[in-house]
């Protein structure tokens, strides 16, 4: 195991790159997306996502945004609205006040803020178990 | 024309990223990963040199620097196909331009506006799934004829 402040710096360094605005994925408020999508950026969700979603970087949700599916991310921070399913992230889920969310929370780190609502199960990940889960989406990027 | 659109209202697919699925947009959309499925976007399209498109297209305008392997678009104004693209597939459109060095295999349509909104209407109809709005329509229509 490494030190927590060690694992930080690294994820820093990690999402760093990702900062140029052309490389984060962008579902625009007025645009709806279905289906499976996988990145090894980050995305910001500020209009609808149905299906699957694989996130190698960091995932905003906006607080317009609506999405509903399984959701596996390294890191997350949500202030939309979520009407079901299963978000499993790697590192750190964040949820923002007054966001709501139906379904089904998996997480290492978890931060919720005072007005969050939130409905569902929540569960700490245990060792591989995000890899697992996050196989069949992974290989999108292959 | 109106160049100065807002970043945040513009959709992207960035580079290493994959999507499989429908897309449905108000505005505009760019494209420099890959995509595969069906989009229909009231905005215009840009795909960047890295893009790679598979699928059916329906859009106002678009920019296309990348490569397209089996589809067909639809463009109710102008298809710009840029240096260094590839295209193999169906394309329509209303007006076309092709610059040098665009590789094109496929056939080439022109496309009047109540051809593009009977096809953009019946993408969206395919879209809103349930058969049951469309019977509504055809009861609909028979009444109107009856009357």
């Amino acid at each position: 195991m490494m030190p927590l402040g060690k694992k930080t710096n690294e994820t820093i360094v990690m999402n760093a790159p990702a900062n140029n605005l052309n490389d984060v994925n962008r579902i625009a408020f007025g645009a709806e997306f279905s289906g499976d999508l996988a990145t090894a950026n980050d995305i910001r969700i500020d209009g609808k996502f149905d299906g699957r979603l694989y996130c190698e970087g960091r995932l905003v949700v906006g607080e317009k945004a609506v999405i509903k599916g399984d959701f596996f991310c390294t890191d997350v921070d949500f202030s939309g609205t979520m009407t079901g399913g299963n978000i499993y992230t790697r590192e750190t889920l964040s949820l923002k006040g007054n966001c709501s969310v139906h379904g089904d929370l998996y997480f290492k780190r978890f931060q919720v803020e005072l007005d969050a609502k939130f409905t569902g199960a929540c569960k700490v990940l245990e060792e591989g178990e995000f890899a697992k889960v996050s196989a069949a989406l992974a290989t999108m990027l292959k | 024309m109106d160049n100065n659109v807002n970043l945040n209202e513009v959709s992207r697919i960035s580079a290493g990223t994959a999507f499989k699925g429908e897309i449905t947009t108000s505005g505009d959309i760019r494209i420099d990963g890959k995509f595969e499925g069906r989009l229909n976007s009231k905005g215009r399209l840009v795909a960047g040199e890295g893009a790679q498109v598979n699928g059916d297209v329906i859009c106002q305008n678009v920019d296309f620097s990348g490569k397209m392997g089996k589809g067909t678009v639809y463009v109710a104004d102008t298809l710009a196909l840029k240096s260094g693209c590839s295209v193999n597939g169906d394309v329509h459109y209303k007006r076309l331009q092709v610059e040098l060095d665009a590789k094109i295999n496929g056939s080439l349509h022109t496309l009047d506006e109540a051809e593009f909104n009977k096809i953009a209407n019946q993408s969206a109809a395919v879209k809103a799934a349930p058969s049951k709005p469309a019977q509504n329509e055809k009861q609909d229509d028979a009444a109107g004829k009856e009357n």
